[in-house]
């Protein structure tokens, strides 16, 4: 199978990317190489497909009781925008005309 | 668990119990003079004023832990740019038990970004530096920590496993690495790269320091669900106890011909181990392996799949940089294409595609087939023999820049240390002897789940053969 820099573009778009046209390329020929490797699964068994590597009892829920909690301060202290105590995100929606 | 103390945590401790302040001074200068460039941050500790070393089973003991881990108030970064300047607000749970049994944690190692990566190339920081030759890979994605251990910048230091993280650079740079059971050690604190194969990893130049470190942190924790509750059997009580009476599969390397091209002196030196456990009274037998490549191929997917949903939340709404954008999309687009390394697009890229419906959907679902396939292969295997030995890796450390834009050589590196991934096996990388050009070979031992004991019980006997 191989990749095409329209296939790069769309799975960009679904991904969030946005890449210049040396880089985009780049990870289309990769990806095209890539593809052979997945040629191997072709030959997959038809069993029920695993999610998780090995089963073990799943663990209790914690107590559902009040308990330490992050400092707010400290942790808008990393953030990459703020405004007073919230997190400043980019607009997602339009002005209002 | 054992009181008796590890060779070089032992010794370490033994020879600076009494003037901690000292060599916690000198452990910290050897980090600023890194010749390697294994080290990613460098922690703002406090200074030790006390002379005494401390209590607890690793009192003073100085220690790194890979920069995927988090560390309270100290950079968390996994060596991305996207990360850049942020800092955990929390210590993951292996870190808090550290602690706890009295470690220093001097700082955090380099690494592939976001753990993605066989050869600690693919770093913010620039390569990590093989400690034989500086023209050779380390070995990734952990390869700042195997490094750190092997330059005897510290005794022992902590990375993370997805793929063979911990093992392949425990077996490039020439030091154990452990990893554990899938469950076994607490994720809280690991940043997720794959969620369904990551695990935390031990490397120390001993396997009996391995064997330590892993009683120490096992066992279950309410922070993290995934974490198992089964009783932890402790490791290092019976490391010591020989491999007489074990059934050892060792894996046939000729049966791979031609679809895993092996290196002479790692053949070589399996034979040596198979040759040496029979000497000492163990039962060997031949077994094969299926489906290596497809193991390889399943792994990509699923791991790169994981990958995609893991790193979404890096947006520059709530961590490290920004590039602001016209509106929301541009500047997630924006500082996701500025703040992410090639390689790690490249894993998103694919994982997008992988579970694009009508698109890879399919690929994905046989990956998942192929994933249960190996456990109940490797499940077959491991009743009929108490571990697998087998190389790490098919070759010793490779030239770096070989392999960077070959993405299927790359992943071939982890032809030998993917299937214990898939199926969640603990699995340990013990050096061997070395090839003609003076780079470790390692073996890789292979064990049922939660059975680290006897896996470290083989690497023990292993490690003598050196």
């Amino acid at each position: 199978m191989e990749f095409r820099t329209q296939d790069l573009v769309a799975l960009e778009r679904l991904a969030g990317l946005e890449l210049g046209a040396e880089e985009r390329e780049e990870l289309r020929r990769r990806l095209t190489r890539l593809a052979e490797l997945l040629s191997e699964l072709d030959a997959a068994e038809p069993l029920e497909g695993a999610a998780q590597p090995i089963e073990y009892p799943t663990p209790p829920l914690r107590p559902d009781e009040p308990g330490p909690v992050l400092d707010p301060e400290f942790l808008l202290r990393t953030a990459p925008a703020r405004e007073g105590d919230h997190f400043a995100v980019p607009r997602a929606l339009p002005p209002k005309p | 668990m054992s009181e008796r103390l590890g060779a070089d945590i032992d010794a370490w401790r033994a020879a600076h119990a009494d003037d901690a302040a000292e060599t916690y001074a000198r452990a910290r200068a050897a980090l600023d003079h890194d010749r390697f460039n294994c080290i990613r941050h460098r922690f703002a500790l406090p200074p030790v004023e006390s002379s005494r070393a401390g209590d607890g089973p690793l009192a003073g003991v100085p220690c790194v832990v890979k920069a995927n881990l988090a560390v309270r108030d100290e950079p968390l970064d996994c060596a991305s740019a996207i990360l850049a300047g942020y800092r955990s607000p929390f210590d993951a749970t292996v870190v808090e038990r550290l602690r706890a049994a009295g470690a220093r944690i001097l700082g955090s190692t380099n690494m592939d970004e976001f753990a993605m990566g066989s050869s600690s190339e693919c770093s913010v920081q620039g390569a990590v530096i093989h400690p034989r030759d500086p023209e050779r890979v380390a070995g990734g994605s952990s390869g700042g920590s195997a490094v750190a251990v092997a330059a005897g910048l510290v005794p022992f230091a902590l990375g993370s496993d997805t793929g063979g993280s911990v093992r392949l650079p425990a077996g490039f740079c020439g030091v154990v690495g452990l990893a554990p059971t899938w469950g076994r050690l607490s994720r809280f604190g690991l940043v997720a790269f794959a969620s369904s194969l990551d695990r935390v990893g031990i490397l120390a130049r001993e396997v009996d320091d391995v064997a330590q470190v892993f009683d120490l942190l096992a066992g279950s924790d309410p922070r993290d669900a995934t974490c198992a509750t089964e009783p932890v059997a402790a490791a290092r009580a019976d490391v010591d106890a020989g491999v007489r009476g074990l059934r050892v599969g060792v894996v046939a390397l000729d049966a791979l011909a031609p679809l895993v091209a092996v290196q002479r002196e790692v053949r070589d030196d399996l034979a040596r181990a198979a040759a040496a456990l029979r000497r000492a009274g163990a039962h060997c037998q031949g077994v094969e392996l299926p489906e290596l490549r497809g193991a390889l191929a399943a792994y990509a997917v699923l791991a790169d799949a994981e990958a995609s949903t893991n790193l979404a939340r890096y947006d520059g709404s709530f961590y490290g940089a920004r590039v602001e954008g016209e509106d929301l999309t541009a500047t997630i687009r924006r500082t996701r294409s500025a703040g992410l390394g090639t390689e790690v697009k490249q894993r998103i890229l694919l994982g997008t595609w992988a579970l694009a419906r009508g698109w890879g959907e399919r690929t994905y679902r046989r990956a998942m087939r192929v994933r249960a396939s190996q456990r109940a292969a490797h499940a077959a295997l491991l009743h009929e023999v108490d571990v697998l030995l087998l190389p790490t890796s098919p070759t010793t450390a490779f030239a770096r820049g070989s392999r960077a834009h070959d993405p299927v050589r790359m992943r071939e590196a982890d032809v030998f240390t993917v299937g214990a991934s898939l199926c969640g096996l603990p699995a340990v990388a013990v050096p061997g002897g070395d090839d003609a050009q003076g780079l470790p070979l390692s073996w890789q031992v292979v064990g049922r789940a939660f059975d680290e004991a006897t896996v470290l019980r083989v690497a023990r006997f292993l490690e003598q053969l050196r």
